[in-house]
This record gives C-alpha cells, sequence and structure tokens, in this order.
C-alpha cells in the first residue's frame, strides 16, 4: 500500500524523483519558478556571480520573473542604483519577465521619480505576489521559490511555494534546483459560506490566533473546507499569504474550478497537475471553524497573533487607516473597503495603495459590484477618493516601513489600522508604532469613525466582487 | 569550522524579527558590494525597541554608535529567533558585525537555513531557556563538538540540541561548499 500523501507531499515527491516521501525527509528538488525583486535581487545576483562566475548563465530564463516592487517611489539613489542592477542583469541573461518601472531615472540625484500615468502604459506591475499569478506564473502542482517570505501566497493555487534568502535563490539560480526538508501537514477546515462582514483576512487572523505566531513553524498549512471554496481566488491569496505568520513553511489550498478558470485564463505555460489530498493523509493538528461563528477580528500591536474581535477594541484610537499590499491590496479588498466607504467621509488619514497596476487600472475600470463602470457610475478609484482616502502608486509602500519618504509610513508613534500582514516594532516605519492588522472592511469601517469598528456596524447586505481580478 | 567559539553573550527576548535585526530602511545597501555591505554591520539590532536590547538591563547597543563591529560574539535569543522577513540581510548584518553564533529555544525556518546555506553564523537550539538567566556582557563558550554552552561568569553548563540533518552543510561552511562535495555543482 502506498503511503497516503498530502498534496505539498505528492508535489515534493513528484519533483524529487521519488514515488513518495514523508514528513522530515531532505530531498533536492528541481524548481519551476524562482522570483526576486528589487530587495533580494541585487544580493542575489551578486553570490550567482561569485559562485558561478562573471560570465555564468541563469539555469532557465524563462523561469526567473523578477519583479521590482519594494522601493520603487523614493528619492533614495541606492534603492534606483539597484533597479539598475537589475535592469542590467535581465538584459544579460535575456530574462524575459521583467516588469521594469520604466519611470524611474536611476541616475544619482534624480529624486522622487513621478508614477506612471497610466497604469495600463507600463511594464511595471507592484508587488510581486500580486503580480506572479496575473503575469501567469502561478500554476497547480509547480514549486515556486521567490526571495520574500510572502512566496507562500502563491500556495493559493495548489502548488507549493515557498520564500528562501538570497543565497538558496543564487544557488536556484544557476541549477534550477534546492534541497527541502519535507514538511509535516497541518489541515485547516473552514465550513459554510462567507459571510458578507467577514473576509479571507479574518480566517487567517482566526488560525494565527489559535495556533500562535510561532505555530505552524516548518509546517505546511493546508486550507480546506466549503468555506475556503467559497472564496474568491483572491481572498484564497490572503490566506495562504499569512501562513508565514504562523511561522509556516507554504500555505496551500484545493484546486478547483475557480482555479483552473483562473490559471487557464492566465498561465504563460499550456501544462500543470492537480494533486489532490488522500483522504488517510496525516496530519500534525486538524482545526476546524463554522464561518458563521467567526467574528471580525484584528491583530493588535505587536504580534499577528495578539487577536481580539474588532468589538472588544471599539475604545481604541486610531490615528490613521492603511488599505495595501500583498495581503490587503488586491482589487477585491478595494471593492471590499469601497463598499463601506462609499458615500461617507474618512475621520482620519486613510491612505490606499494598490497591489499592483493591474489592481489600479481595475478600481478605475470597475464599480462597486466588482462589474465594469456603467455610465454615470463611479468607479472604485472615484469612491475611495470622494470618501477622503489618499491615493499611491502601485507598491509596498509603507507596508514594510521602507525609506523615509515613502508613501503611508508610520513616521510617528501613532495607531495605524491596516490590511497589511505584520505588525512586529517598526515593521510600517516607527518603532513605537502600533499596528492593528484587519481586513478591508474592518479597516474602512474603522477609518470611518476613528477607532476600531466592527463592519458589521456598515454592512446592510452582500457584497459582491463579480468577476474582479479573474480575467 | 571551528569547535568552539568564546566571547561576550548578548542577549534578547522571544520573537525577535528580522525587521528588528536589520530594519526594512537599511535594505537599499547591496551586500554584494563589500564598501555597501559593512553598514549591515554598524545597523545590526537597529530596529529592537529600547528596553529589549541586550537584557536584562535592556538598553545596551549590540554595536557602539558610529561603529561596524559589536564585541559580542554569542547571540542568545529566546522562543521563534528571527522570524518575520525572509532577509538574509539579517544573518548577514549580525555576521557582518562579529558574531559567530546565535542561540535560541527555536528559530524561525527561513532564518535558520539563511545562518545554514549562507555560512553566515551556528544557529544552536538550547535545550533550556536561557535568556532568563544568562546576562548580556558575561563570558559565554560554545563547544560544538560536546554540544554545550558554559557561562564561565556563572560558571554554569548548559546543553544545546544537536545539529541534526544539516551538520553536514554546517561542516561544509554552507549550500554552496556543500553541493560542491557532492559534485552537484563543480567547485
Ligand atoms: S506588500 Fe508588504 S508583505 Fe507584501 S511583498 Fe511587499 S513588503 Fe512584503
Amino acid at each position: 500500500m502506498p503511503r497516503a500523501m498530502t498534496m505539498t507531499e505528492k508535489i515534493l515527491a513528484a519533483h524529487c524523483g521519488q514515488d513518495q516521501v514523508q514528513p522530515g525527509d531532505n530531498v533536492w528538488v528541481n524548481v519551476d519558478i524562482l522570483m526576486t525583486h528589487d530587495v533580494c535581487g541585487p544580493g542575489t545576483i551578486g553570490i550567482f556571480k561569485e559562485r558561478f562566475g562573471k560570465d555564468a548563465k541563469v539555469w532557465d530564463p524563462t523561469r526567473i520573473p523578477i519583479i521590482p516592487d519594494h522601493y520603487i517611489f523614493t528619492a533614495d539613489d541606492k534603492c534606483h542604483r539597484n533597479i539598475q542592477i537589475l535592469r542590467d542583469f535581465v538584459t544579460e541573461q535575456g530574462i524575459p519577465y521583467y516588469y521594469d518601472p520604466d519611470f524611474v531615472n536611476t541616475q544619482a540625484g534624480s529624486g522622487m521619480p513621478n508614477p506612471y500615468r497610466d497604469p495600463t502604459q507600463t511594464n511595471y506591475k507592484g508587488v510581486c505576489h500580486k503580480a506572479l499569478p496575473e503575469e501567469g506564473h502561478c500554476r497547480p502542482g509547480e514549486i515556486m521559490l521567490g526571495t520574500d517570505s510572502h512566496t507562500c501566497t502563491a500556495g493559493a493555487f495548489g502548488q507549493f511555494a515557498t520564500g528562501v534568502g538570497n543565497t538558496d535563490a543564487a544557488f536556484a539560480m544557476g541549477t534550477g534546483k534546492t534541497w527541502l526538508k519535507v514538511p509535516p501537514t497541518m489541515k485547516f477546515t473552514f465550513k459554510g459560506n462567507i459571510p458578507p462582514y467577514l473576509t479571507a483576512k479574518d480566517l487567517i487572523l482566526a488560525v494565527i490566533g489559535q495556533v500562535g505566531f510561532s505555530g505552524a513553524t516548518y509546517k505546511a498549512m493546508y486550507f480546506t473546507g466549503d468555506g475556503v471554496q467559497s472564496l474568491s481566488l483572491e481572498d484564497r491569496m490572503t490566506l495562504t499569504n499569512m501562513a508565514i505568520e504562523a511561522g509556516g513553511k507554504n500555505g496551500i489550498c484545493d484546486v478547483d474550478e475557480k482555479t483552473l478558470r483562473y490559471v487557464e485564463a492566465r498561465s504563460n505555460r499550456p501544462d500543470w497537475t492537480v494533486y489532490q489530498e488522500d483522504v488517510n493523509a496525516e496530519y500534525d493538528g486538524e482545526f476546524t471553524w463554522d464561518l458563521n461563528d467567526l467574528e471580525p477580528l484584528v491583530a493588535k500591536p505587536h504580534s499577528p497573533d495578539n487577536t481580539a474581535t474588532a468589538r472588544e477594541c471599539k475604545d481604541i484610537k486610531l490615528d490613521r487607516a492603511y488599505i495595501g499590499s500583498c495581503t490587503g491590496g488586491k482589487i477585491t479588498d478595494m471593492i471590499f473597503a469601497a463598499n463601506i466607504l462609499h458615500g461617507q467621509q474618512v475621520k482620519i488619514p486613510t491612505f490606499v495603495v494598490p497591489g499592483s497596476t493591474e489592481v489600479h487600472a481595475d478600481m478605475k475600470r470597475l464599480g462597486l459590484d466588482g462589474e465594469p463602470v456603467k455610465e454615470g457610475q463611479k468607479n472604485i478609484e472615484q469612491v475611495l477618493q470622494d470618501a477622503g482616502c489618499l491615493l499611491g502608486a502601485a507598491s509596498c509602500a509603507a507596508c514594510l516601513g521602507g525609506p523615509q519618504d515613502t508613501f503611508g509610513r508610520l513616521n510617528e508613534p501613532i495607531n495605524c489600522i491596516s490590511t497589511t500582514n505584520r505588525n512586529f516594532p517598526g515593521r510600517m516605519g516607527h518603532k513605537e508604532a502600533g499596528v492593528f492588522l484587519a481586513s478591508p472592511l474592518t479597516a474602512a469601517a474603522s477609518a470611518l469613525t476613528g477607532h476600531v469598528t466592527d463592519p458589521r456596524d456598515y454592512i446592510n447586505g452582500p457584497i459582491t466582487t463579480g468577476s474582479a481580478g479573474i480575467c | 569550522m571551528q569547535s568552539t567559539v568564546r566571547g561576550k553573550a548578548f542577549i534578547m527576548g522571544d520573537n525577535i524579527d528580522t525587521d528588528q535585526i536589520i530594519p526594512a530602511e537599511y535594505l537599499s545597501y547591496n551586500p554584494a558590494d563589500p564598501e555597501e555591505r559593512k553598514y549591515f554591520g554598524m545597523y545590526a539590532m537597529a530596529g529592537v525597541p529600547k528596553g529589549q536590547l541586550g537584557l536584562p538591563d535592556g538598553n545596551t547597543r549590540f554595536v557602539p554608535e558610529n561603529e561596524f563591529a559589536t564585541e559580542f560574539r554569542i547571540v542568545i535569543g529566546g522562543k521563534n529567533y528571527g522570524c518575520g522577513s525572509s532577509r538574509e540581510h539579517a544573518p548577514l548584518a549580525m555576521a557582518e558585525a562579529g558574531a559567530q553564533v546565535v542561540i535560541a529555544e527555536f528559530f524561525a525556518r527561513i532564518f535558520y537555513r539563511n545562518c545554514v546555506n549562507g555560512g553566515y553564523l551556528l544557529p544552536c537550539e538550547s535545550v533550556e531557556r536561557l535568556v532568563d538567566e544568562i546576562h548580556t556582557g558575561d563570558d559565554c563558550e560554545v563547544n560544538i563538538e560536546t554540544g554545550t554552552l558554559t557561562n564561565h561568569t556563572q560558571q554554569k553548563t548548559y546543553q544545546l540540541k544537536p545539529l541534526g540533518d544539516i551538520a553536514p552543510i554546517i561542516e561544509a561552511g554552507g549550500v554552496f561548499e556543500y553541493a560542491a562535495t557532492k559534485g552537484m555543482i563543480k567547485d
């Protein structure tokens, strides 16, 4: 009898040429996609050249998407120089999937770049984890490495995806291989249908609150159940995105017709393999929630597992709201926020940063129902601007603080409610600032009141995201 | 790899994340440039909040202001050391400043992997919690062969967990060196 395996185990087995693997095995696997960006790319390229030689060629230029996203809108010369290092490298290596911030002048002293005028007229994409599926680099059954801890986001597409450092990335860049220890899998089941006041952010905060900030260290996190199926693919990306906030090695979702629809519309390769969990697969812990029992949650400073219901925090005063990042800057997140904010005025400065230029373009193209705007309707961007939000250009922006002049950065010790993923001390800038992680619904509701607010106070019907983010 | 490391200990708490070890604002330095690489040493631990830096007093700088090197060889943390961002700049910054060993009850996965594969620091897991007993500045010695940490100041010895499967990579000095010994890549 072959051993019953999880999706993660099956993918790793297939990539090391074995019929089966089990948790704890160390295996060398073939990598399908290696992603890097402007923060870790230069270091990775440096190690690649040092180790493989100045004239070395990457193992497969078509499998190395390079996506600058972190430090784009800053006057810092070193950040511009790093973009030039990427430009030189992709030219030298003939890398086709490079998404250049073509409006950045990398000459020293060039100052703050003027952003793209029209998000549809630039090669620049924005946040790598959002751009990867948009640009067709995510497929079921594959192994993706990225020099970024939130590479686990791609697990929403039924693949194994994990973050690595520069040395591992440089090794894979030259060889197409990496070693991995097969992780045990933890199973998280959500039952029911997603109610209008919850998003996947509440689900993943519930998971992290339950298992703790290091509760899934070294483990695969498998998200399943009809509750997960009821989420849009973009919202599933929020689930897998924050697997790392429980210490997880990867997060993974089942492949269903929503996954296939997305991948068929986007993939730039024709083939992939769909793996399913075996019924008798072994789990290192199983947890189940009924979506009807869950309430909107926040994670209080300074840890993503410091969760409480939004209602419990209603007396906490806020100074700022931030809607953006790979976790909470997708078009569905923008639609969620806009449905709360439309026709109202924010009480605190509210910064909105699209995760990608496609998200930005969709904010102009789509209305509150996620469908193309019709005559006389407002698009998402107008709704948010009319509510008093400050709109930035697509990038990581203040999610990780970044250079002092970054849009939305917390330069003072203030309280901010944010749709991002981390609230460690200093993560969004100031070491003494307090970051409350929340869903776009909760962040938007809180922006209207200036204190942590349960979005149920503002929701009176279902919110549909239509075909947003799919085709 | 040498089998003992002796030097002053620097004590930190639980959940020290990589944004604290090297804040994002310094990531624009290019580690591949030797002149810029030094700055990672200068800013190592620059994101740790006051009161947490060098326990128990919590106000000891890891690297003196405007300098590049630390006097501490052995960094000791509690649980989940190195969690958060995958930035390899974190173990690199600690090593660039002069640390050689990092000890914790357990590590976040990517940090641990970066220490080993990049050959920056020797990551050791302690059997018991050390950060409430050992003080910043204590004269400590790690012996890899016996798997022990000795605090010479307090005259106490503690057990460290075996390195396990990754010992060959540590012994080789990193993943490239290891792969070369296996003939996977050219030396
Ligand atoms: S948006 Fe934030 S979490 Fe996502 S890749 Fe950028 S910095 Fe990292």
